[in-house]
């Protein structure tokens, strides 16, 4: 993948995707994403993106709006723009205040195992 | 045993001295080989084929950047009916100004046939839309594209440039690797937010895609040719070309 970078797919503000995305690296997302995103390493979540999606991927940041289900294996950090509406699973959470989550949560039970 | 395929500009007076002092250089590295000039009506894969017949092993662009797209293209063919890339390409930009050669390492002029004599042979990938090669990009504008991949497809509003890259310096913080199997997909879309404006730029890797849109797509091959479709298919040719490159390459 693209070295020196902090993602290497990047999906822009104003892009309409439909269908499944895998990719090996880091992704980015601030367009409007419908179907499954499986990332093996970091998944950012710009505060623009708009996403009908299930997602997974190793580690994640999520700022805009999401409704799916979210698996990731270690960190998933919820930033105070986010809104997610679906079921939860990670191994580490951290929810900034102002974010808003329907969905059931279950913590310590990563993709992984 | 060298195939030099010199292009037809280098007819030209102005070049005489330059070709000159190339085929000195040549010589005297014991590299001389026998020359052939490419011409308007002169198939270029016709001619290498019989190159190749006739035992030559290594066979040389002598001209500008449009000169090594011309002699890609005529080599793909024959590699493909051998099965293997035997044939390694070389290249002589007899004038400076080109994109293709700093990429590779390769200085214009004399310094060029000694880049060639240390043959230090690369395999790299070469890029395809609907069938023509590409050694570096293939650049176009498109309105209200469609990019399928094979379980996606992504879809643009409006107007977006779009470069699909197999070889380059970098584009921006993504450095290009033309060994990777994978071309470097990039669309940018320009948009005004409050007084100024900020570019969107969409990036992915992928090994094959399919680009439509609403209106005819033109697209450039390596700043050089260009091609003019309904839909544009792309794949990348892993490995496809084993190419003489200087140590000064950019990957």
């Amino acid at each position: 993948m693209a070295k020196g970078s902090g993602a290497d797919t990047i999906i822009a503000k104003g892009v309409e995707m439909n269908g499944e995305l895998r990719v090996d690296g880091n992704i980015f997302i601030d367009g409007d994403v419908k179907g499954t995103v499986i990332s093996q390493g970091d998944l950012n979540i710009g505060s623009e993106a708009k996403i009908e999606a299930n997602l997974q991927a190793k580690n994640a940041i999520v700022a805009g709006v999401l409704r799916g289900t979210v698996e990731i294996a270690e960190k998933l950090e919820i930033l105070e723009t986010a809104e997610i509406t679906g079921d939860i699973t990670a191994g580490v959470l951290s929810v900034a205040g102002g974010a808003t989550i329907n969905g059931t949560i279950r913590m310590g039970v990563g993709i992984s195992e | 045993m060298y195939s030099y395929l010199y292009d037809e500009f280098l007819e030209d007076k102005r070049y005489e001295r330059e070709v000159g002092v190339i085929e000195t250089r040549l010589t005297d590295l014991g590299i001389m080989g026998k020359v052939t000039r490419l011409a308007l009506f002169r198939d270029p894969v016709a001619v290498v084929k019989n190159e190749i017949a006739d035992g030559a092993r290594t066979v040389v662009a002598v001209g500008d950047d449009g000169t090594l797209r011309r002699v890609l293209e005529a080599v793909l063919p024959n590699c493909r009916q051998s099965g293997e890339s035997q044939v390694v390409v070389g290249f002589i930009p007899v004038v400076k100004g080109g994109v293709l050669g700093p990429l590779l390492g390769i200085d214009a002029g004399s310094s060029a046939c000694d880049t060639l004599s240390a043959r230090l042979v690369q395999e790299i990938d070469l890029g395809e839309v609907n069938g023509r090669p590409y050694l570096h990009a293939a650049a176009g504008t498109f309105h209200s594209p469609k990019l399928s991949l094979q379980q996606s497809e992504m879809i643009w509003s409006g107007w977006a440039d779009f470069q699909i890259i197999n070889l380059a310096l970098s584009v921006g913080k993504f450095e290009i690797d033309p060994t990777d199997g994978a071309l470097d997909f990039f669309a940018s879309q320009l948009k005004r937010r409050w007084f100024r404006k900020e570019e969107y730029l969409t990036h992915l890797r992928a090994g094959s895609f399919l680009l439509t849109s609403d209106k005819k797509m033109t697209v450039i091959l390596d700043s050089e040719e260009s091609l003019t479709a309904d839909q544009l298919i792309f794949q990348v040719l892993p490995g496809r070309l084993r190419l003489v490159t200087g140590k000064d390459r950019r990957f």
